[in-house]
């Protein structure tokens, strides 16, 4: 917390002592940075280390937060966020590192190593100014889906037709037949779906980096019908051009919508800070 | 529509999601390690996913693998250079 600790003196490979937790970088502003006044994690005071035009936000801390209680995790998570939301209302676009990131060395390391990281970070920050990741998930209800197919496919009328025909034996044959091709269709239905979403977000806004469609965190229900996620990084025209999107597709298929944000740019920060900054993979875009 | 705030109840998936997988990575040699892990958040991410459900989609292990892996590639390029440096 204080610059006046001797920060990079114990080095110590092992050392986890003099640990400063990271929160996010932003431009460099003193005068902002005098009236400061922010809480992190478990009520942690925040404050600000600078070297040239950035400033890194962190709080003391020499180990990893970890706990079984998913609600002391959560609500550390809460903490994390909107301590970053709070720092960027004042700073302006953040990038932002992730949960449970400690820097050893105290706050000559965070110096060293801002310095070492100037040029990346000076990009993100050019590239994320005045835009928030939002995330965009669609579930299509595939009984609904299902319906809609079986009405469409000719190839399916037809087992339909042998399935009205058919002996007990062959029926069964002709049974997994249909479930099969109704699989084909769902699956394909989720692609195309999904591609046209992609360009259709892209097409409002900045970058759009496509999730998979794999629930990440099964902490709440996990989808049931075929599901299309996405981040976009918009600025509040290109947020509110997406919301209106989506209202025209909210009805499709029994598509259902999940939109959320304003986020940091958690998708959008560089993949990697080496400290050396020599290679590290620039903003995207 | 407009989008649920980062607060609102919906959007805990997404909270979890983005905050411990998603974001800027530091190198691994300035950053502390749980056990030679070279990431923070596993632990807490099992805990609230569910380890059960983690290991049964097969998630925690393809992501453990691509967290190391991340951080392996980082690891050579690296520093000591940060603590040498100063």
């Amino acid at each position: 917390m204080s610059s006046d600790d001797s920060g990079g003196g114990d080095e110590s490979a092992s050392s986890t002592r003099n640990g400063r937790y990271l929160y996010c970088v932003v431009r460099r502003d003193d005068d902002a940075a005098a009236s400061f006044d922010v809480s992190g994690v478990d009520g942690a005071p925040l404050t600000l280390v600078s070297a040239g035009g950035l400033s890194a936000v962190v709080h003391d801390r020499d180990e990893p937060y970890e706990s079984d209680e998913t609600t002391q995790v959560r609500d550390w998570l809460y903490d994390h966020q909107s301590a970053v939301e709070r720092v960027g209302e004042t700073f302006g676009t953040p990038v932002p590192f992730r949960f449970d990131t400690i820097v050893r060395g105290g706050d000559e390391a965070v110096r060293a190593w801002l310095d070492a990281n100037a040029e990346t970070l000076n990009e993100a920050l050019t590239a994320l100014d005045g835009r928030w990741e939002y995330r965009v998930e669609v579930e299509w209800d595939r009984e609904a889906l299902v319906d809609r197919l079986t009405e469409d496919d000719e190839r399916l009328a037809e087992l339909d037709d042998r399935l009205a025909d058919a002996s007990e034996g062959t029926a069964f044959l002709v049974e997994k037949q249909y479930d099969r091709r109704v699989s084909e269709l769902v699956t394909e239905r989720r692609r195309t779906r999904s591609a046209s979403l992609d360009e259709e977000l892209r097409r409002r806004t900045a970058e759009v980096v496509e999730l998979g469609d794999a629930p990440q965190t099964p902490l709440t229900e996990t989808p049931s019908g075929p599901t299309a996620r996405f981040a976009v990084l918009a600025d509040d025209d290109e947020r509110d051009a997406v919301g209106s999107y989506l209202d025209t597709i909210a009805d499709e298929d029994g598509a259902s919508v999940r939109y959320t944000g304003p986020w940091p740019p958690y998708t959008f920060a560089p993949d990697a800070c080496a400290p050396t900054g020599e290679d590290g993979p620039g903003p995207a875009e | 529509m407009d989008p649920d705030p980062p607060s609102d109840d919906d959007a805990v998936v997404d909270l979890v999601d983005v905050l411990l997988r998603e974001g800027a990575v530091l190198d691994a040699d300035v950053v502390v390690t749980v056990a030679d892990v070279p990431l923070v958040g596993i632990k807490l991410r099992a805990a609230i996913a569910g380890m059960t459900t983690m290991t049964e989609y097969g998630l925690f292990a393809e992501w453990d693998e691509r967290m190391r892996a991340e951080r392996h590639e980082g690891g050579h390029r690296s520093v000591e250079s940060a603590g040498n440096e100063i």
